[in-house]
């Protein structure tokens, strides 16, 4: 058991992703944004990691590059399939099949995510048939099982997709998942489409399955107060870069990247009214394409030195020294805000 | 126990046949499809019999459509050219369609250089005349109805192949083709058995305005005398048989009818075309008021201004 | 301190082609000068309609029943919904008396003009003024309201905006003509939080400086108790409490408020206890029956509540609840514990 602690599932090193910038009449390649510049990150089993930042940090494409739905520029992925970790970014088909029974992606929007022309039911027995479940006895079973783990009654898979809300067919997407026993979800901003009583029921609904099946799941949202409440540890993200990793208890008081703190202090919240740390941020971020070369936050960093703009920080252990703290920044100690 | 939801194609056969245009279309459809099976039955003539004591008759209540310069009954001829005329554009369009639908696939789906190749391709066949396209392969090929067919297929798939290539690549960015690649499926399935079934409604309705197009098109050949050889009736050979100025003047019946006949048919093909649409597609309606909204609620505050440039 | 906007039993249908739908009943607001009003509620409560029917901006189909609506104009009343809808006088109080902002920035600009001439326009559209004083003041403004460069930004178009910025140059069309009242209809939903708490400084800063009137149509809790000073909570076309922001989020009294707050986590909360979810999906507006909008959802319900329609009742200084289950105190009973596990 402490071994399983202690090696990650899954394994993200050093990920790069640029997307070329084309101009002119050739289409020739004038520019590169950088939509992932090196992150790094370990998933561990029967662990939630929360994945926040702000649109264009990146989230969504290191999302992408877990799921293995386009590949990285640069970088390691390794999984552990049972007997250590191994290479996932190269895979022939049938070792992806193998992948992806393992390895599982939820989407944001749930009015596009099922094939409007298929049942639902059909749409869950195909993705098990392409897993080789053969026998349909036992496909039933576990999409019952699945329904049931979601509140759904089976009766309902008989409808098409538009017969149900956003919230019904987020859980059924949820469901679909876990009809193949994947070890690790991925879940790209599944509750931001939805109203906050219907978000609500998600977010109980992802930390009972968790609790019960001890399943890892990565979890991106750019909402901080429900990425707290559903993660164990925290990753922050800005312009393609982790800039701290966290556990969720820590947040808000003991933030340490000043990003993080500025971060917290936007999020509106009825109970911490004049308790947070304050860091207003002017601007706005900078376009991925011409990227500060030093620490990404540096343009708008109200704590930045010189030696911000060309270094690099990489992730050390926060000054907290707190077990699984860690923050890449070049300020010694954290700053205290306004 | 459980129970079971009409299904798609039920859903849709009642609409449709709710939908008036289109079961008028069908109807139209129906009634000369079967009278061109049984031309013979119907007209009580043999297409092909000569009959010398009663040439060029005026319609008449023996002859409905009165008789050509050799004596063959014209109403016989009408149903039973139908058959050809029909053949030629069903299949022409069909094949056309297959075609079209399945590099549109393909090439909307994969993106990339076989994408560029037909793309290209499908520039340089369109850039072209159809009819002097038509024309080169008529040379090449020779007449018949086959050879026809199949002119009008391979000059005729790029509408159909544009068609499809768009809407795949709009469709390939759909959240739920993104999950059915996070499950492993092949590409092979998630285009035939996913994106295609979504794009049905448009291949359907290019099918029915393609065969109408197509069997137009098989009565401009033949009129010019290029298409199918005349000793095969079809609509445009009995119109071709009217080129000379004296038919034209004084035995009118030999060209009204088969012209009449060509435009019942397309306008039955062309409504039953109309009626998919809007049962296949009940969106296609709505779509452009939504898009417009925040620039009409806009124009809305302000008022309608002058547009001072 | 005198209102300057009262809504007083609104009621508003849709005609679609099912029949009729009754989208608001009997909505009853007051917005004194100069305050801060948020009208919470989740999608398909009212809260944009409202706002629409505010400006007589409803879509074709939609039409105001009964009731009225009442804007003060330096003390002359009048009857915003007795105007014609696109006539003169309507036309004089959208965007010069009364500012809106909307959440698409994108679709609301017009891309084939440059952005300093489409702010300006609302301000030739009700002023009397030059084109070049109006350049001079949207330039003002434009600096005012936090866009850098403000003179090159005015030439610029929307697509070389940021969605912040163009939000900003909402604000900036909303507020050039210095309008009493702004209605901003989630204006900062489809924004980051960073920009969001920029954006909302900045109405507040309007509010306290300008002395200007903001009515904000929002679905986030947590917003509004950062900037409200009234807040209406709104349930299927129902205001179903209504107060100022200590009375509505400290001690919130209908059970669906108390849901809506609870459902949401705060930065702050105990991560061992689940989050209050409502049960069901939202009724749609067609299959609404005599009683109690919510009891079909909520844990207190008693058959009386299905029976009549809900009054407004009243406690303390203003704070008023549509729940008739609350005693005299404004308390809800206790549930039995089974009820609350449920």
């Amino acid at each position: 058991m402490t071994s399983k602690k202690t090696t990650p599932l899954y394994q993200a090193k050093s990920i790069k992703k640029y997307f070329p910038v084309t101009g002119g009449i050739l289409r020739r390649t004038i520019g590169q944004v950088k939509a992932l510049d090196g992150v790094d990150l370990d998933i561990y089993r029967g662990e939630t990691i929360s994945v926040i930042g702000e649109s264009g940090c990146g989230k969504t494409t290191l999302g992408r590059m877990l799921a293995v739905l386009q590949k990285p520029t640069d970088g390691e992925l390794t999984f552990d399939f049972g007997d250590g970790l191994q290479d996932v970014a190269h895979l022939d088909r049938g070792e992806e099949l193998a992948f992806r029974k393992k390895v599982q992606m939820i989407f944001q929007d749930p009015y596009t995510s099922f094939n409007p022309r298929q049942r639902v039911g059909v749409a869950m027995d195909e993705v098990l048939q392409v897993h080789g479940v053969k026998d349909p006895e036992e496909r039933f079973s576990r999409i019952k099982e699945a329904c049931e783990m979601v509140n759904m009654r089976v009766e309902y898979l008989q409808r098409y997709p538009h017969e149900f809300s956003g919230g019904q067919r987020q859980r059924l997407a949820i469901a679909r998942c876990l009809a193949v026993k994947p070890e690790l979800i991925i879940a790209d901003e599944i509750v931001s489409a939805l109203d906050v009583s219907i978000q609500a029921q998600i977010v109980n609904l992802l930390r009972k399955i968790q609790k019960e099946t001890g399943l890892s799941f990565v979890f991106i949202t750019h909402d901080v107060a429900v990425a707290r409440y559903v993660g164990h540890r925290i990753a922050v993200m800005y312009l393609g870069s982790v800039v701290e990793i966290l556990p969720a208890e820590a947040l808000p008081e003991n933030a340490e990247h000043p990003y993080t703190i500025a971060l917290l202090s936007a999020v509106p919240d009825m109970n911490l009214q004049g308790k947070k740390k304050q860091i207003a941020l002017q601007g706005e971020v900078p376009s991925p394409i011409d990227a500060p070369s030093g620490c990404a936050f540096s343009t708008r960093c109200p704590y930045v030195m010189d030696i911000c703009k060309t270094t690099r920080p990489t992730l050390r252990i926060a000054a907290d020294g707190k077990a699984g703290h860690q923050v890449a920044c070049h300020l010694e100690t954290p700053p205290t805000g306004e | 126990m459980i129970e079971k939801p009409p299904s798609t194609a039920k859903l849709m056969i009642s609409n449709f046949v709710r939908n008036t245009t289109g079961m008028i279309g069908l109807a139209i459809v129906f009634l000369v499809v079967t009278s061109s099976i049984f031309a013979v039955q119907i007209s009580g003539y043999d297409p092909n019999m000569f009959d010398g004591a009663n040439t060029s008759l005026p319609p008449s209540t023996t002859h409905l459509m009165g008789t050509d310069q050799l004596g063959q009954d014209v109403f016989s001829r009408v149903l039973y050219g139908g058959r050809n005329s029909i053949l030629i554009g069903v299949l022409a369009s069909f094949l056309g369609n297959l075609i079209g639908t399945v590099l549109g696939a393909i090439a909307g789906y994969v993106r990339g250089k076989f994408d560029t190749i037909l793309i290209r391709l499908s520039e340089l066949v369109m850039t072209f005349p159809q009819l002097v396209l038509v024309l080169i392969f008529v040379t090449f090929l020779g007449q018949g109805v086959a050879n026809v067919i199949f002119i009008f297929a391979i000059t005729g798939w790029m509408t159909t192949f544009r068609l499809v290539r768009s809407e795949f690549m709009s469709l390939r960015e759909e959240a739920f083709v993104e999950a059915d690649r996070a499950f492993g499926f092949s590409s092979k399935r998630i285009i035939f058995r996913h994106l295609l079934p979504n794009t049905m409604s448009p291949i359907v309705v290019a099918f029915t305005i393609n065969t109408a197009i197509y069997i137009i098109a098989e009565a401009g050949l033949s009129f010019l005398g290029l298409g199918v050889p005349v000793t095969t009736p079809t609509w445009g050979n009995l119109l071709a048989a009217a080129q000379a100025p004296v038919v034209v003047e004084q035995y009118w019946w030999l060209w009204v009818f088969p012209a009449a006949a060509i435009v019942v048919f397309v306008t039955g093909v062309n409504f039953i075309g109309d009626g998919l649409r809007d049962v296949l597609d009940p969106r296609s309606r709505t779509q452009v008021k939504e898009a417009s909204f925040g620039s009409t609620l806009k124009q809305k505050i302000f008022g309608s201004r002058k547009r001072n440039a | 301190m005198s209102n300057i906007l009262e809504l007083k039993d609104v009621n508003v249908t849709f005609n679609v082609e099912a029949g009729q739908l009754h989208i608001l009943r009997d909505v009853s607001l007051e917005v004194p000068k100069g305050s801060f009003l948020c009208v919470v509620g989740e999608s398909g409560c009212g809260k944009s309609v409202t706002a629409q029917a505010i400006v007589q901006l409803l879509p074709d189909n939609g039409k105001v029943e009964s009731g009225s609506i009442n804007f003060y104009d330096q003390g002359e009343k009048l009857e915003i919904n007795k105007l014609e809808k696109f006539g003169s006088r309507m036309r004089g109080l959208r965007g010069a008396k009364i500012g809106m902002i909307f959440q698409d920035t994108l679709s609301s600009l017009n891309p084939a003009h440059r952005v300093g001439r489409q702010v300006a326009e609302s301000l030739l559209q009700h002023m009397d003024i030059s084109k070049d004083e109006a350049k001079t003041k949207v330039i003002e403004l434009f600096k005012k309201l936090g866009i850098p460069d403000p003179e090159r930004r005015y030439e610029a178009y929307p697509h070389e905006f940021s969605g912040g910025m163009r939000q900003r140059v909402m604000i900036a069309i909303a507020t050039v003509c210095e309008p009493d009242l702004v209605i901003a209809d989630e204006p900062t939903t489809a924004l980051d939080v960073t920009i969001q708490a920029q954006i909302m400084t900045l109405l507040k800063d309007l509010q306290k400086s300008a002395g200007k009137t903001f009515i904000l149509i929002t679905h986030n809790m947590a917003l509004v108790s950062e900037v409200a000073d009234h807040v209406a909570v709104m349930y299927l076309g129902r205001v179903v409490e209504y107060g100022n922001v200590n009375q509505v989020l400290r001690n919130p009294r209908h059970p669906y408020t108390q849901a809506l707050l609870q459902s949401v986590p705060s930065l702050a909360a105990d991560k061992n206890i689940e989050l209050k979810t409502v049960d069901g999906q939202t009724p749609s507006p067609a299959d609404v029956t005599k009683g109690c909008e919510f009891a079909g959802r909520c844990p207190f319900v008693t058959d009386a509540c299905r029976e009549q329609v809900i009054p407004l009742l009243s406690f303390g200084e203003k704070h008023q609840v549509r729940c008739i289950r609350l005693d005299e105190k404004g308390n809800l009973p206790k549930l039995s514990k089974a009820a609350a596990n449920d």
